[in-house]
């Protein structure tokens, strides 16, 4: 057998520069990746805007991977740990481009794997391709959308009749969040031209039945009854016995409908129960359990502002503010008791019962994306400050050195 | 020594071709005993800036073994003007005369549009506009790349100067579909009379005054190019 020395290594041409998905590829059905939501067994939701739906992906068990040994800290020295770094950069690296085309979109855990999930796009404008990848052990996975088991409902995109414009511009639906609830999806999101708040419910495994609903709350800050602001989160769960859909806007109301009011063709007016602020939009929202008091509270990951804290069991009984009243500038309502949750995140998740996910910016590179691990409750990452208790014979009055050697995992955490 | 070779339009990827059969024999044997197709041909991004510290992964794709060769096809085709790297390391397939690692730098052409993207109508376009406008339309001669709005587009109050708390900050640019108008906001709060920030810092225009919607050249288009000058209304 002989090797020939002059081997070539060819060049193909490329075709044009717009991409075309291909369906039976990486993106499979996706036109875009955008808000990520788990349902029962293992489905994941993806709101993809550009195609107008959201999709419904029925992960098999051979497409999660616990991460039930992965270590994750010191919980008692509010260290975490680092389980991506440079996520940007080795995103860019795998997708063939530079850091600053790629977006993330969201994140969100599965459990019982705990694995992570990233909703990505490479580009930023009609040309952007739509990914989803998990995190193995530190690997950074695509999954294979054109194999998975795959269902997906239309998100409508109506045009306003009473709109009027100097020109024909082509209409988009925002979808902000995508929540599974008992059955069904909620589905939220702002329009380019009508700009109302819009709440789809849809019944999942998807059918033809879709309930819309308009939303209207009065808006402390700006002192009016406000149909214009788009959710930008929404928590469903029951409360003392009763299901609620708890909402957070833009700028910032924390807004709480009772789920039976919220039918189809109704303009429901919800109640705002707490202003977390003005001048900043939040990113995500949560509840947790405290490991130390088992008690369940909210946070609200903020933009410009730090995270919000507040006790689950206030969101039922707090009193809606009053309407009609004088202009608050906040915060108000549960927005007053708030707890400051020291977070700066680009994304926010739950890991376990002691543990949350972040993606954010390293503190002292900025540079660098990292996916790192948050302990609960304090959400504080002892490992970015120094302090004395770091030097062989400062003060110990927490005993971090004690405790030094201990470490967390997935399944113990 | 490599030589380039251009294949058919349909393909979008990079190969190894013109190799001795006995060469491929040995290249199916190894794939076929589940040895990994990338050991043998990847493709990095080069020079892609600051390091992270670990290794940046290579490029995501799928192998083709043809005839003569073997071909890698990214999941997402390689952007032009980007300079990638391939490899072709033979070494791994275990034969003492297959030792060449072969490397090929190589990118494609930047795409040159005919001409520049511009901003192509503001509306409403009347030099006249009533107190309580609610929004702007900007339209652009291509489609744009979203996240620059803020940093972008200012309205300038009559001292020229940006005004401030004017313009509403959306948590999601509001393009349409083909990414060629944005609308831009004012911020509700300040439009509606009695109310907070209406009461506090006034209506975002003032009668009688001259206003400027001013896009800056930092605008950047599908293609990654800036506008040619800022432009202004």
């Amino acid at each position: 057998m002989r090797f020939t020395a002059a081997s070539a290594v060819g060049l193909a041409a490329s075709d044009s520069a717009l991409a075309v998905p291909d369906s039976s590829g990486v993106s499979g059905p996706l036109r875009s990746a955008g808000v990520l939501a788990f349902g029962p067994d293992n489905v994941l939701f993806v709101g993809d805007i550009t195609g107008a739906a959201v999709h419904a992906f029925a992960l098999r068990t051979g497409d999660l991977t616990s991460q039930a040994d992965v270590e994750l800290g010191n919980f008692y020295n509010f260290e975490g740990r680092d389980l991506v770094r440079g996520l940007d950069q080795k995103l860019a690296a795998l997708f063939g481009t530079t850091y600053d085309k790629i977006v993330i979109n969201d994140m969100v855990v599965h459990q019982p794997s705990q694995q992570i999930f990233i909703s990505v796009e490479r580009g930023r404008s009609t040309d952007a391709l739509p990914a989803i990848l998990k995190v193995n052990h530190g690997e950074l996975e695509v999954v294979d959308l054109g194999h998975i088991p795959h269902s997906q409902v239309g998100i409508p995109n109506e045009p306003d009749p009473k709109s009027m414009l100097e020109f024909d511009t082509q209409r988009s639906f925002a979808i902000t969040d995508v929540k599974y609830y008992n059955g069904e999806i909620f589905v939220t999101g702002v329009s380019n031209q009508r700009f109302a708040s819009t709440l789809h419910r849809i019944p999942y495994p998807f059918n033809a039945q879709m309930a819309t609903c308009t939303v209207e709350i009065w808006h402390p800050v700006h002192g009016e009854f406000e149909t214009r602001a788009p959710i930008i989160r929404q928590l469903i769960r029951e409360v003392q016995g009763e299901p609620y859909l708890f909402a957070v806007y833009g700028c910032t109301p924390l807004v709480r409908f009772p789920l039976s009011s919220l039918t189809d063709a109704a303009h429901v007016r919800g109640d705002v129960i707490g202003e977390l602020g003005y001048g900043s939009n939040p990113i995500d929202m949560l509840t947790f359990r405290d490991p130390f008091d088992q008690k369940e509270y909210l946070v609200v990951t903020i933009d410009v502002r730090s995270a919000s804290r507040i006790a689950v069991l206030d969101l039922a009984t707090a009193r809606p503010e009053p309407t009609g009243g004088p202009i608050d500038f906040g915060p108000g309502g549960l927005g007053r008791t708030q707890g400051l949750l020291p977070i700066k995140a680009d994304h926010f998740a739950i890991l376990n019962s002691k543990w949350a996910v972040e993606i954010h910016r390293h503190p002292k590179t900025g540079y660098r994306l990292d996916i790192s691990t948050l302990a609960m409750p304090y959400f504080f990452e002892r490992r970015d400050g120094m302090s004395e208790m770091n030097w062989p014979n400062g003060p110990d009055p927490f005993h971090y050195r004690e405790h030094r050697g201990e470490r967390s995992t997935g399944a113990n955490p | 020594m490599l030589d380039s070779d251009t294949r058919g339009p349909a393909s979008d990827g990079i190969g190894v071709y013109h190799l001795d059969p006995g060469w491929m024999v040995v290249l199916g044997s190894y794939v076929q005993a589940g040895g990994l197709p990338q050991s043998i041909l990847r493709v990095a991004v080069v020079g892609t800036g600051a390091p992270t510290g670990d290794d940046l992964p290579d490029v995501l794709g799928r192998y083709q073994v043809l005839q003569d060769g073997i071909r890698f096809i990214p999941h997402f085709p390689f952007e032009p003007g980007l300079s990638y790297r391939a490899s072709f390391d033979p070494r791994p397939l275990g034969r003492p005369e297959l030792s060449d690692v072969l490397t090929h730098e190589f990118s494609l052409p930047r795409e040159q549009s005919a001409s520049r993207t511009e901003v192509k109508h503001i509306f409403p376009s009347s030099g006249y506009l009533p107190e309580n406008l609610l929004r702007f339309y900007v339209c652009f001669s291509n489609s744009m790349q979203r996240g620059r709005a803020e940093t972008e587009i200012a309205l300038l109050g009559p001292d020229g100067k940006p005004a401030p708390d004017v313009l509403y900050r959306a948590p999601v640019e509001l393009w349409d579909r083909s990414m060629k108008c944005l609308t831009i906001l004012f911020d509700p709060g300040r439009l509606k009379r009695g109310v907070g920030p209406n009461r506090e810092l006034g209506p975002p225009l003032k009668v009688g005054q001259t206003y400027t919607l001013a896009v800056d050249a930092g605008m950047i288009d599908l293609t990654g190019s800036r506008l040619p000058t800022d432009a202004s209304v």
